[in-house]
């Protein structure tokens, strides 16, 4: 049996954080060949080839894929047969962004005190997740979120009475209106449910999915179809320079939620959709 | 298909007046980096009425914050950020001479109407292509603010930089 320790966890999360900031995710680069292919629209071929040849450049040169290395998240899945005891694997986790910060040159973007503003000069803290999971091994997922789409995100807590449509309304205008700001083609995440965090929760971790899966709850997959082909006919298009592109794809997920409530979070994230994930076998 | 335009910056500056919004244009010659931090620290000098740490008359100044040079290179990923946030301090900036903003994204009316009174231009370029953007840079020195780390004020050269008229210099706007 594999003693897992501290510098196992550090030295992971350094790997995946830099290999979310150099290497564009596949499907990610597959949607926007293929987004490239459907677009008329000259100039949205045209930055739909930059934003290709823009990931091909990252992986070849080792430089990050946008200069906004983001906020990190981190999302740590613990195997309940596992033997715990001497590690700290929050502390391992932060030290692993701090490396990865070091080694791979990202950005130092956080502060310390959102309104006293000085930099923490290392990149953390990152925000990591706990989950308990039944089995062996410790799975690390690590998400790069970029302030520029970040800052475009909403929520919105409904009437538990609105409608399907209310909501699809809410959400595709949430898309159109990040437009140029938030760099588009979007892959977008949206919670529905839980609480006003737990919206926001799954808005985000949703972003792990593979972007050409398809929704297993069958009137979700219908929603997340109907939200792409209103915003994609909205002309936004690529970085908001016009075009058909405007979201790569919506992912929706869902959680129970109160009598009284129908939470909805937004989380529009840009065309470099930036994650990575690995499993510790223990 | 129109031909892309390309100008010496500061050099030919004169040159924007007869941009439309949606050219293409390329880009060589000198821009200064600054963003969020740098732009609250110069307008409240110039309300102080005291020394920029740049000339900004005929000046460029491109929103970005990059990541450090690694190895031998002279700049890390450098795309443009969100220009609306900058959009307070845009006018104070104009006034006192700024010709040139480069960055993504929307602007105020407010910034619209300052650029059409001093012929000035707002440009956006690729948003999230930092390391395409990366190979159009040749030099990069530190100017102002070093505390301020990525959100320092940097001198660029850069050759062949690609960007789009967004607003032009009648107040016109792309997308």
């Amino acid at each position: 049996m594999r003693k897992i320790t501290d510098k196992v966890i550090t030295d992971m999360v350094a790997g995946l954080v830099a290999k979310a900031a150099f290497d564009l995710r596949i499907d990610v680069l597959h949607a926007l060949q293929d987004a490239k292919k459907r677009e008329k629209n000259r100039r949205a071929v045209k930055t739909l080839d930059v934003i290709t040849e823009n990931a091909r450049v990252a992986k070849r040169r080792r430089v990050p894929l946008c200069q906004d290395t983001g906020m990190t998240v981190v999302y740590c899945e613990v195997g309940a047969g596992i033997d715990l005891r001497g590690l700290a694997l929050e502390r391992a986790i932060q030290n692993g962004i701090k490396k990865a910060t070091r080694s791979a040159g990202l950005r130092h973007s956080i502060v310390r005190s959102p309104l006293q503003r000085v930099n923490t000069r290392t990149n953390t803290p990152g925000i990591v997740h706990f989950k308990s999971v039944p089995g062996r091994s410790i799975v690390l997922k690590v998400l790069l979120k970029g302030f520029g789409c970040e800052n475009k995100g909403a929520v919105r807590l409904f009437n538990p009475t609105a409608s399907r449509e209310e909501v699809v309304d809410f959400i595709v205008k949430s898309i159109v209106d990040a437009g140029a700001n938030a760099c588009p083609p979007f892959v977008v995440g949206v919670g529905i449910g839980g609480t006003l965090d737990k919206a926001c929760e799954l808005s985000k971790e949703v972003l792990f999915r593979k972007i050409t899966t398809k929704n297993k709850v069958v009137y979700l997959a219908a929603m997340e179809r109907a939200i792409e082909k209103r915003v994609n006919a909205s002309g936004v298009g690529p970085l908001g320079f016009g075009g058909k592109t405007t979201a790569l794809k919506v992912l929706i997920a869902q959680f129970p939620t109160h009598i009284a409530g129908l939470p909805v979070a937004v989380n529009i994230n840009c065309h470099s959709l930036r994650t990575a994930i690995a499993r510790v076998m223990v | 298909m129109k031909e892309i335009q390309s100008f010496l910056i500061p050099d030919q500056i004169e040159h924007i007046k007869s941009l439309k919004a949606g050219d293409e244009v390329l880009l060589n010659g000198v821009m200064y980096t600054a963003r969020d931090v740098a732009h609250k620290r110069m307008v409240e000098t110039i309300k102080k009425k005291g020394s920029l740490p740049l000339t900004l008359s005929n000046s460029v100044i491109y929103y970005c914050g990059p990541t450090p040079a690694m190895g031998d290179s002279v700049i890390g990923s450098c795309g443009p950020t969100t220009a609306s946030r900058m959009d307070e301090f845009t006018p104070a900036l104009l006034n006192k001479g700024l010709r040139v903003m480069i960055g993504k994204g929307f602007r105020s009316e407010a910034v619209i109407r300052s650029i059409r009174r001093q012929k000035a231009v707002y440009f956006v370029t690729y948003g999230g292509c930092g390391a395409y953007l990366n190979l159009k840079v040749k030099a990069n020195h530190l100017v102002a603010y070093p505390d301020l780390g990525p959100e320092a004020i940097y001198r660029l050269e850069v050759e062949n930089f690609p960007v789009i008229v967004a607003i032009d210099a009648q107040g016109r706007v792309f997308c």
